[in-house]
């Protein structure tokens, strides 16, 4: 059995750096880290400027650090790019661009590959 | 993070003892996600149990790994053991797992001999997960009682054994 990723991994890589929660919060430039600790118990979905900041922090991309968000919203949007396709194909079989959709189908497959129910 | 599945078993491994909880999340053997210990405010057991089935919420792990008390290496003390019970009943309410291992498993997996003391198992589980590095607690002397940090320790070696052995 495989479980789904967990929201996030903000608590993960501060205890690998070493950091305190208030250090984290000094470097987001929040005031304390009540934020950190919100964010760490996913209680909240950081805003994107924050992400990016967390990925500035810990070096990580934002996409791993938040595995578990970033794992639902490609699966959410890979099931809507095969529905897309089949919706142009169905449209206009003859003026749809074959390099729209391959990436459509690409993008379809991608998530498919990796997700636990398919598994 | 390190290579590993694309969603491996994630596992709770919990060391309960009188005064506290010596826990530790693994995704795959060699992905570390959390670990430390718990102090309840309380010393009593109902407290115990409410910070597992916090965890549990927390962490949604597939499988809780505890200590196998019913084999004959296991030292626990009864009110220890009758915790860990409770806990396996808590998970199974929830729908999760549990899997146990003994003492003589855990240094099984270690080394084939079985001689290993805690420290050295310790030791070698900081190589493993260096960030454990600095958790690591001094050598136990005679006059000692063991160091709180080394249920850390405890618990890492419980879920390795599980990604080892496997399930049971």
């Amino acid at each position: 059995m495989t479980s789904q990723k967990l929201p996030n991994y903000l608590k993960t890589h501060r205890k690998r750096a070493g950091f305190s929660q208030d250090e984290v919060a000094f470097l987001l430039g929040v005031q304390n880290g009540a934020k950190v600790c919100r964010d760490e118990r996913f209680t909240q979905i950081p805003i994107l400027r924050t992400a990016f900041a967390y990925e500035v922090v810990f070096n990580t991309p934002a996409s791993e650090l938040f595995a578990g968000i970033y794992q639902k919203v490609e699966l959410e949007v890979s099931t809507r790019a095969l529905r897309l396709a089949e919706q142009l194909l169905r449209a206009n079989p003859g003026d749809i661009k074959e390099e729209k959709l391959k990436l459509l189908r690409l993008i379809g497959l991608s998530a498919m590959r990796e997700s636990p129910e398919n598994e | 993070m390190n290579e590993q599945p694309a969603n491996p078993i994630r596992v709770l491994a919990l060391d309960p003892v009188t005064r506290g909880l010596g826990y530790a999340v693994l995704e795959g053997s060699k992905d570390l996600i959390d670990w430390g210990v718990k102090t309840p405010s309380r010393n009593h057991n109902s407290e115990h149990l409410d910070m597992v089935a916090r965890m549990i919420g927390w962490y949604q792990p597939d499988v809780l790994v505890l200590e196998d008390c019913t084999d004959i290496s296991s030292r626990r003390r009864l009110r220890v053991q009758e915790l860990i019970q409770k806990i396996i009943s808590l998970a199974s309410k929830v729908g999760v797992k549990t899997n146990c291992f003994s003492p003589r498993e855990i240094r099984s997996y270690f080394s084939e001999t079985e001689t290993l003391t805690k420290y050295e198992i310790a030791s070698a589980i900081a190589g493993i997960f260096p960030e454990l590095a600095s958790r690591l607690p001094r050598v136990r002397r005679l006059w000692m009682s063991e160091d709180y940090r080394m249920h850390i320790f405890d618990a890492v070696s419980l879920a390795l054994a599980f990604y080892h052995f496997g399930e049971g």
